[in-house]
């Protein structure tokens, strides 16, 4: 069930209706139901890894919160990685690393007979694979107290709105308002979260699917297509990315505050950064604090010198971009954002402008080169080879002749224009439902040309959202 | 499980102060939505025509059927473009005194003609007499157009709805297209290119031709028909098998049923198959021994002379080879019956 179908149209109001009438003295229970039924939309087979994680980090948690011996505590978190990285490793990584140990055996002259199974990957898994990780992580280290009410803890992993592509919420942020009683929703909130949805579905229906197909057309003829082409090909898929999940990630946060919980906010106008690293502190805020918390800090962070720190960096941007998908592309595009980030640390920002400060248009240069930088990285990330990346950079940097379609360059400027205008909004007014502050019949005329343009852009089957692979 | 003690409510009332706005937002608002319909409605005769049946000829064979509200016809002629040109449905009622109606869908194969038939045609129709012209173009299993449009008819809405089958979602959507021109639209709409002709007024659901062009074989239409239509020609049993199924189920019924080997300029027209001559004349003798085995009334015209002044190009006749034809079946009906 995608965000951007019939399906969840008639979902969402539906378990919102029963949320708060019906069965508002039965609201986790309901929410339960609701995921484990969202979840089954896509693949019921899979339902029983859900509950798998959940029990297992569940009964971790309090086995953790019941015994004070290091060892008997270590043996416990053993086990919830074992279980947890256990089916992410099979599910997904598998046969990367099968295929690669044959590669590696090939360059030898060896041909070992390594199995390839048909493994269908659950959709979301590296999502709530990392969030329970997190819970039980942070009772082992004594920073959250352990949950005791298998319903409340079950929904915490499996909360429809973010199950299936983040935010990765932390227990410490989203448990509490689980168990919290939701009594009433503030017509705020309604406002709020309506229109969350509504700029959801702009940047998903609108931004992200209309920039796929000259995506696609660059992308299959990567080692043909000129550079005008290829060059118009990669910003669209900068776009198409961004809208997708900042798309997905709004229409979680709006569905989410319907329900009256507050998911975090996983994008900060990404593309306006002066630097990479205030990309990273803005783009997939919650698998990147989450890298930080779990991988990073724990690996010495920067306290241990500088060559250590640049290890430290490259080797949770390696594992960072492993975590997207498995194929060796993703881990080049990791790798190229360690080197960014170790870089970036020799030229720190003289401006001392923090990552959500007002975009001025002294911030013009900079923000273009930085998404100048992230869009190379673009390339390994699309491309479903390393052949079909290294023909698009060829074709790129060495200017490839070749003719563009000037349809592909209309829309790719106005596309690029309201991404830009919505996101210079939004971080001059501090805030995501910034329009919400404009005078009454501006607003109007906002949200209808919103949603004239979803209708537009909407019809036949719904395009599925990027990390929903992931 | 979450206990409330409190009773739980939904706060919709907005703040008193903000009524005002609020409502003014959803005015602006609604005003937008009103705007682009306009838009839409103003610019639609310039827009391209959106099928729900899978291609324009069908949509309008389909209206046509379901507009007779159940009269029926007592002859229904099927095919493809060949037929839509070959037969003129008024002449042919005049002559015969027997109602007529033209369901042939440009673009056609047997395959298509089989599942219509049983879908639409019969239950709308209810023939007495099935009149179905055949070109070489119909026994080719390899063609791409012809299989491009069949997978277009088994999954278009228009289909899904008419037979009940479409789910809420397609029904919804079908409904809403139905009076909203920007629903219906909004592939052209999102176009720039339809959208700047549609804005200078460039006319493209132009009303049909009311004169004959000359003779005429168009380039671009030769290529499209000898890569895509009789490209690797072959007669097997998947065309072949359609009519022979189309044709043994409307015989049960009782429904008669006439072949028509249609005319074409044989040198034009065998000049766009692979090997030529060769695969005209094994698609002639194929029909022949089918209506053959299977009892079926065959009118060949290949004995005949049909000179190039009748024609429009080499398989589409003119409004003179029409009315030829036309009284042709007229007097065959006319002598069987």
């Amino acid at each position: 069930m995608f965000f951007n179908s019939f399906e969840y149209a008639v979902f969402l109001p539906v378990v919102l209706f029963l949320y708060w009438t019906v069965l508002r003295r039965r609201q986790n229970a309901l929410l339960l139901v609701a995921s484990y039924v969202f979840y089954a939309a896509w693949d019921w087979r899979f339902l029983g890894l859900l509950a798998l994680s959940t029990i297992t980090d569940f009964y971790v948690g309090n086995k953790l919160g019941a015994t004070g011996e290091a060892s008997v505590r270590r043996r416990l978190v053993g086990l919830s990685l074992l279980v947890n990285l256990g089916i992410l490793g099979f599910f997904k990584y598998f046969n990367f690393f099968a295929d690669s140990f044959a590669d590696l055996m090939g360059n030898f002259g060896l041909a070992p007979s390594t199995p390839t199974l048909q493994i269908i990957l659950p959709v979301g898994i590296s999502f709530y694979t990392f969030q329970t990780l997190a819970y039980t992580i942070d009772v082992y280290r004594r920073k959250k107290e352990p949950e005791h009410n298998l319903l409340d803890f079950a929904v915490y992993v499996a909360f429809f709105p973010q199950l299936v592509a983040g935010p990765i919420e932390r227990a410490q942020r989203l448990l509490p308002q689980i168990k919290a009683p939701r009594t009433s929703l503030s017509y705020e909130q309604i406002r709020s979260g309506l229109y969350l949805i509504l700029l959801g579905l702009v940047r998903k229906v609108v931004i992200a699917d209309s920039m796929a197909p000259i995506v696609n057309e660059a992308f299959a003829n990567a080692d043909l297509a000129g550079a005008g082409t290829l060059l118009i090909g990669v910003i669209a898929f900068s776009l198409q990315i961004y809208g997708d999940f900042a798309g997905y990630s709004d229409i979680a946060r709006g569905s989410s505050r319907l329900l009256g919980i507050e998911l975090m906010e996983n994008f900060n106008q990404p593309y306006l950064s002066r630097n990479i690293t205030h990309f990273w502190r803005t783009w997939h805020i919650s698998l990147s604090t989450w890298l930080r918390d779990y991988l990073y800090i724990p690996l010495g962070g920067n306290r241990k010198g500088t060559s250590k720190t640049y290890r430290n960096l490259m080797l949770t941007m390696l594992l960072g971009g492993l975590w997207h998908g498995a194929a060796w592309t993703f881990v080049v595009w990791g790798g190229l954002h360690g080197l960014y980030l170790i870089a970036h640390r020799q030229v720190r920002d003289i401006t001392r402008k923090s990552p959500t400060d007002p975009f001025e248009w002294s911030d013009l240069l900079p923000a273009l080169a930085t998404f100048s930088l992230v869009n190379l990285t673009w390339i390994f990330f699309r491309a479903e080879t390393f052949t079909q990346a290294f023909n698009y950079l060829q074709g790129l940097l060495t200017l490839r002749p070749g003719g563009v379609i000037l349809r592909d360059v209309a829309l790719l400027l106005v596309v690029a224009a309201v991404s830009f205008a919505l996101d210079l909004t939004q971080r001059n007014m501090h805030s995501h439902t910034a329009l919400q502050q404009l005078p009454a019949v501006v607003r109007g005329l906002t949200y209808g040309s919103m949603a004239l343009a979803v209708i537009l852009w909407s019809g036949g089957t719904p395009v599925p959202f990027i990390y929903f692979q992931f | 499980m979450t206990d409330i003690d409190q009773k739980p409510t939904l706060e919709i009332p907005e703040p008193p102060g903000r009524r005002r706005p609020a409502r003014l937002a959803v005015l602006a608002l609604v005003a937008v939505l009103l705007l682009g319909e306009g838009v839409a409605r103003i610019l639609e005769p310039y827009l391209a025509f959106v099928p729900v049946w899978g291609s324009e000829d069908l949509d309008a064979k389909v209206d046509g059927m379901v507009a007779l509200e159940g009269a029926g016809a007592d002859v229904v002629f099927l095919g493809s473009s060949a037929v839509n040109r070959g037969f003129d449905g008024d002449l042919f009622a005049d002559l015969t005194g027997l109602d007529a109606f033209n369901a042939a869908i440009d673009g056609s194969s047997p395959r298509l003609l089989e599942v219509f038939i049983n879908e639409v045609v019969e239950p709308t129709l209810d023939p007495d007499i099935v009149i179905i012209g055949l070109t070489s173009r119909a026994f080719n299993d390899s063609a791409l157009t012809q299989q491009e449009l069949f997978d277009t008819y088994l999954n278009s809405t228009g289909r899904a709805e008419f037979l009940g089958t479409a789910p809420i979602k397609v029904s919804l959507e079908t409904f809403a297209e139905k009076y909203s021109a920007f629903l219906r639209h909004r592939p052209a709409l999102r176009n720039p290119k339809q959208l700047l002709d549609a804005i200078r007024g460039i006319e493209l659901n132009a009303p049909p031709e009311t004169t004959d062009p000359p003779y005429e074989v168009d380039e671009l239409w030769a290529d499209q028909m000898a890569t895509r239509s009789l490209a690797h020609y072959k007669i097997g049993d998947l065309e072949l098998g359609a009519l022979a199924r189309t044709v043994e189920t409307l015989q049960a019924a009782g429904v008669r049923v006439i072949l028509v080997d249609l005319p074409v300029v044989v040198e034009d027209w065998a000049a766009l198959h692979p090997d030529g001559i060769a695969n005209t004349d094994a698609f002639h003798e194929t029909l022949a021994t089918f209506a053959a085995e299977h009892g079926v009334e065959l009118i060949e015209t290949r004995g005949q002379t049909w000179p190039i002044e009748q024609f429009r190009d080499p398989v589409h006749l003119n409004s003179v080879g029409q009315a030829r034809l036309t009284r042709l079946l007229a007097d065959q009906i006319a002598r069987s019956s």
